[in-house]
């Protein structure tokens, strides 16, 4: 009798055992793993923080504003170019118009989103047009053809951007 | 069961006894000499059984706590970092776009043990080949040195720091550091400020916000916006470069908030080195600097008058010859020798004028209310450097004349914007500040004028924009006559002599203009200042604010007049020639 429990016992605390260490040493495992994911989370931190950084000093508006003149021939909106809802034809006859940007070289006028509507301004509603920003990432690219519109029913500007070069 | 006469234990086995005397008793019974010992053998079983009850009790009772009631918070267990919590001990600054404007980067230094270096000719000219800034007789002296430990160079950027590793110099070895980085450069120096090398705020936002950047990881955010501050610092420096000026600076506020959108001044510094540049470079113009701001104080004057409740729009004062106080003689720049009204002395900004409408008021009232739109006193900003203004002690007549047309008293230009936006805005002060505000935040406001003040004030100033001093600045043939749309500004010309110890310099002025746009109904004011301009053959020789300043002032507009969401109007629509015309006054526009 008393050999047969104390079997059963010494078994029971051997089957303990063994899962404990298993277990102590999963725990350990995981516990480096852990150390090595924080210590590579700190890595990308820092990354990430340069990187904030460098996009900050790249996005400078000096530097912007310089590149955007070599590259593109994006400038700042004029007032001019603001054009009242109430100017914009009901329809074209023509159906779509593309404004053209000039050639690079020539230090031709600016690209006319505006002078393509005749300057019937005399409302006192003025669209502010989704305006390139100036600090905004020029689209820069060269010239891509305008997409071939298919006939539309309401009034389309189109404006190419982009130096050709 | 056993035949011994007597037993080890003590205890006397059946049988033994009863032959002796066959008494009934019990088979097992206590002799008196055995008992105590017996007595003694129980108590010592007794209080060891209860030591290891004890112990193994509180065995089991710790393995449930450890295992069943405290599961999770074991001691020693690996924490996971808080991801996106900057690991900085400074925290970022930005503009109120989100656009980063200060920030610490953990950056790897280079130092060398000289005892470790093996060959260390080899070693200075690889590490001269990777860093060509440095020079190779130095790091060679350096690593030749007797010295446990040399610096080779501070702050490497992680390119930098790859190529060094990558030569696999025995050695040599990267210690981490902290470095402030101001990616926006000079653009905002003054405002942010800059570190010291120990990480302590030593000027700006930096400086007052020192322990909150410290304490707090949460990044600081500020009111301007550096698209607004680059178009402001670059029409200044373009101004400063046209007409040769010593300095300048430029302000733009909400007037509904306070908040400040651009603050520049000129010239400015990097703040990376800022002991590397002239000391000039760091005196901030737009909070320090206390300036004599000439005709611009006019917009004040006149609404002190009109707020007195004494003076009416149409009022008309003898301005027909100068005013002789003591020694000094009070005249007007362009003399018009008449009677002018209200409109009239503020569009030909009349000194004389200006002066007869204070004398409605009186140095006492007009201490008043210097103090109520904050004269007396520093600028409430957040930057530590804010100048004191200087006023006049004691206030007495003479110095009520000068400082009616901006003389005799000197105040920041923070000063004079926050306090032209109060008189502007509906008469309402709200602080200025260079913080970003919530959206529906509460904004603090102390009245200052009343509102029908504030509504002739912007009239006052569109009529100089649209005939005064600002004229050629502003106004187009195109605009005018309604072809193109443009923005609907109102303003103040200023030009002051600046003084060099007690006397006045001809030669050494101080231009100003001071607008708010739009002044139908204005969200921003503009404060731009030129420092000692020389007139240019373009401008006729004239170094005025109307050709300076105001220029200046337009172009920035014309470019933050976008971004700010502000729309342009036909300036000859009926209901806009309506909304700014003065009662008695024909102006350009109403001619046409």
């Amino acid at each position: 009798m008393i050999g047969k429990s104390t079997i059963v016992w010494v078994c029971l605390a051997t089957v303990a055992s063994g899962i404990l260490y298993h277990t102590s040493y999963r725990v350990q495992e995981q516990a480096e793993r852990l150390s090595s994911i924080n210590r590579q989370i700190v890595a990308e931190q820092e990354a990430i923080q340069v990187l904030k950084a460098e996009w900050a000093y790249l996005n400078d508006p000096a530097r912007l504003e310089r590149l955007v003149a070599q590259h593109t021939a994006l400038k700042p909106v004029q007032v001019a170019q603001m054009v009242t809802l109430d100017a914009i034809p009901e329809k074209l006859p023509e159906g779509v118009l593309v404004a053209e940007a000039p050639a690079a070289a020539a230090p031709a006028p600016r690209t006319q989103v505006a002078a393509a509507a005749p300057t019937k301004t005399d409302a006192a509603k003025v669209a502010a047009k989704p305006a390139p920003k100036k600090t905004d990432a020029p689209k820069a690219g060269g010239a891509k053809p305008a997409p071939q519109a298919a006939p539309v029913d309401g009034p389309v500007l189109l404006a190419r951007y982009g130096a050709r070069r | 069961m056993t035949d011994a006469d007597f037993s080890l234990t003590g205890f006397d086995i059946a049988g033994i006894d009863r032959r002796q005397n066959a008494r009934p008793e019990g088979r097992v019974r206590l002799q008196s000499r055995a008992a105590h010992a017996l007595e003694q053998g129980r108590a010592r079983l007794i209080v060891t059984a209860a030591m290891f009850g004890l112990a193994f009790g509180t065995v089991g009772l710790r393995l449930v706590d450890v295992m069943v009631l405290n599961r999770g918070a074991e001691p020693g267990a690996g924490r996971a970092v808080t991801a996106g919590a900057p690991q900085a001990s400074r925290a970022d600054i930005l503009d109120r776009n989100g656009v980063l404007l200060a920030t610490s980067l953990t950056t790897a230094s280079l130092f060398a043990d000289p005892k470790l270096v093996i060959d260390a000719e080899e070693a200075a000219r690889k590490l001269v080949a990777t860093l060509p800034e440095l020079d190779y007789r130095t790091v060679l002296a350096e690593l030749t040195s007797d010295k446990r430990f040399v610096w080779l160079k501070r702050n490497l950027t992680p390119r930098q720091q790859f190529e060094v590793n990558r030569l696999g110099l025995p050695g040599v070895s990267f210690q981490k550091e902290e470095r402030r980085i101001y990616p926006q450069g000079n653009l905002a120096a003054h405002l942010v400020g800059f570190t010291g090398v120990d990480n302590n705020g030593l000027m700006g936002m930096e400086q007052s916000f020192d322990k909150r950047l410290k304490e707090n990881p949460q990044p600081l955010q500020l009111s301007v916006d550096v698209r607004i501050q680059h178009i402001l610092r670059k029409e200044i420096m373009a101004t400063m470069e046209e007409f040769s000026a010593i300095g300048g600076a430029g302000i733009v506020q909400d007037v509904k908030t306070g908040e400040i959108l651009g603050f520049v001044s000129l010239p400015d510094f990097d703040p990376h080195i800022p002991g590397d540049m002239p000391d000039d470079t760091r005196f901030n113009r737009a909070s320090l600097g206390v300036f004599e701001m000439g005709s611009t104080m006019k917009i004040l004057n006149t609404a002190m008058a009109l707020d007195s409740g004494h003076v009416k729009m149409t009022d008309s004062f003898d301005a027909t010859r100068p005013i002789r106080v003591g020694r000094f003689s009070i005249s007007d720049y362009h003399p018009e020798n008449r009677w002018m009204n209200v409109p009239e002395i503020f569009r030909e900004s009349s000194n004389i004028g200006s002066v007869k409408m204070a004398q409605v008021v009186g140095p006492q009232g007009q201490r008043e209310f210097m103090q109520r739109i904050g004269f007396l006193k520093p600028a409430q900003i957040e930057i530590p450097e804010v100048g004191w203004p200087l006023i006049p002690n004691p206030w007495k007549e003479v110095n009520l004349m000068t400082v009616s047309f901006g003389h005799g008293i000197s105040i920041s230009p923070v000063q004079l914007t926050n306090s032209v936006s109060a008189v502007v805005n509906g008469g309402i002060m709200h602080p200025a500040t260079l913080l970003k505000r919530e959206k529906g935040e509460e904004v603090p406001g102390t009245r200052v004028v009343s509102a029908k003040t504030s509504e002739e004030i912007r009239k006052l100033m569109r009529l100089v924009v649209t005939d005064g001093t600002a004229k050629q600045a502003f106004m187009e043939k195109a605009a005018l006559a309604g072809e193109v749309p443009s923005y609907m500004v109102g303003g103040k010309t200023g030009t002051a002599e600046k003084t060099r110890g007690r006397t006045y310099v001809k030669n050494a002025r101080l231009s100003n203009f001071v607008g708010a746009f739009p002044i139908n109904d204005p969200r921003y004011t503009i404060f731009i200042m030129i420092d000692e301009p020389k007139g240019t053959k373009k401008s006729f020789g004239y170094a005025t604010a109307g050709w300076t300043a105001a220029p200046a002032a337009r172009r920035v507009i014309d470019q933050i007049g976008p971004l700010l969401g502000v729309k342009p109007v036909n300036l000859t629509a009926p209901d806009v020639v309506e909304a700014m015309a003065i009662d008695g006054m024909r102006g350009t526009l109403a001619s046409y």
